[in-house]
């Protein structure tokens, strides 16, 4: 009789086998797009240019630290992913739309130039500098800074660069402090 | 026809009891969930992080449920100690490659936590087979790399396994 019930437990197991199935699931991120520059942490750089031991006006340039940037496509992979394009723009914030100001003193955002370098990307990414070396426009915003393309089906793909920025140095101005922001935009075509 | 019945049953019932490897080995045991469709949604777990630092790992966590597996008589009467392990199946639906993938679990303190790979084994439980059912909150967390993902939904199925000590 207890040989039977053993039997019987175990017809029961074999049958309920696909009963047994618990499953768990993931639900894949979405596309995300990333962009850092400079520090993380939401701190805001700041690129100085100190003009109390050098003359104004000269056109003599001086550059500021390097400052990096870095823009990141997370996708959610398959043959998709190779076609998104992210680039990335910069323009005057809105309190800074004419230049940088001290009062009611301006000096034009033509003023900032830029190089860039240390160039690294993410295998399989393409990527597109441009230009290499620029100013930023009086407004508005710039032209694409930096454009990448996983060329293979990917998840994840980025790419670094390191921007120099200068000052012209190419008017006169009177003395004070000049500031301004840059907001960096990010988007995915 | 009763009678075959009746022989088919004594035989297998035979077999079993006079297979000391298979009492040893692990068996399987039923198991329910108190969510009916446990699920997580993925995040990309480096997206904030700068480049240095960053992969293309997903990881998603299902909110806290009751997991209660239903242990076979021959083990809680009379109760014995017994170790429960959690594994996983080589494949899983929705991946491509498992070779990242990575279920861990906080529990309510009846089970162990753990981590497991799949293909791998992590100890879920040991002790008493004291009742008919050993119940204990759970919560898991699903980590893959997103490359490994050949539909947008992963599917694995956990299995729990009972062997008296």
């Amino acid at each position: 009789m207890r040989l039977l019930s053993a039997g019987f437990a175990v017809i029961a197991a074999l049958a309920s086998q696909p009963a047994l199935a618990q499953t768990l699931a993931l639900v894949g991120a979405g596309n995300q797009i990333g962009l850092l520059v400079g520090s993380t942490g939401g701190t805001v750089d700041t690129v100085n240019f100190n003009f109390s031991s050098q003359p104004v006006g000269t056109a003599v340039p001086q550059s500021g630290a390097a400052i990096p940037i870095e823009i990141a496509l997370f996708s959610k992979g398959g043959a998709a992913s190779a076609a998104r394009v992210v680039s990335l723009t910069a323009s005057p914030a809105v309190a800074s739309a004419s230049g940088l100001t001290s009062g009611a003193n301006v000096v034009p955002w033509t003023e900032i130039s830029w190089t860039v370098a240390s160039i690294v990307s993410s295998v399989g990414t393409t990527t597109v500098i441009g230009p290499a070396a620029g100013s930023f426009p009086a407004t508005g915003p710039t032209t694409t800074l930096i454009s990448l393309q996983c060329t293979t089906p990917s998840t994840y793909c980025y790419v670094h660069a390191d921007y120099t920025f200068s000052y012209k140095n190419t008017n006169v101005v009177p003395a004070g402090t000049y500031t301004g922001v840059i907001v960096y935009t990010v988007s995915m075509l | 026809m009763s009678h075959s019945a009746a022989a088919m049953l004594l035989a297998i019932g035979l077999a079993c009891l006079s297979s000391p490897a298979q009492s040893q080995a692990a068996e399987r045991l039923a198991a329910s969930f108190s969510a009916s469709r446990p699920l997580a949604q993925g995040e990309w777990e480096t997206a904030l992080l700068p480049s240095a630092a960053r992969n293309d790992m997903e990881v998603g966590r299902i909110p806290a449920m009751q997991l209660r597996l239903a242990l076979p008589p021959r083990y809680t009467t009379p109760p014995r100690r017994v170790r429960i392990y959690l594994s996983l199946p080589q494949m899983a639906l929705g991946l491509a490659r498992t070779g990242s993938l990575e279920l861990s679990w906080q529990s309510g303190g009846r089970f162990l936590p753990g981590v497991v790979r799949a293909g791998q084994r992590a100890l879920l439980y040991e002790g008493l087979a004291a009742g008919p059912t050993l119940t204990d909150t759970i919560s898991f967390q699903i980590r893959v790399s997103g490359s490994d993902m050949s539909l947008e939904r992963v599917e694995i199925e956990p299995i729990y396994e009972i062997e008296a000590l």
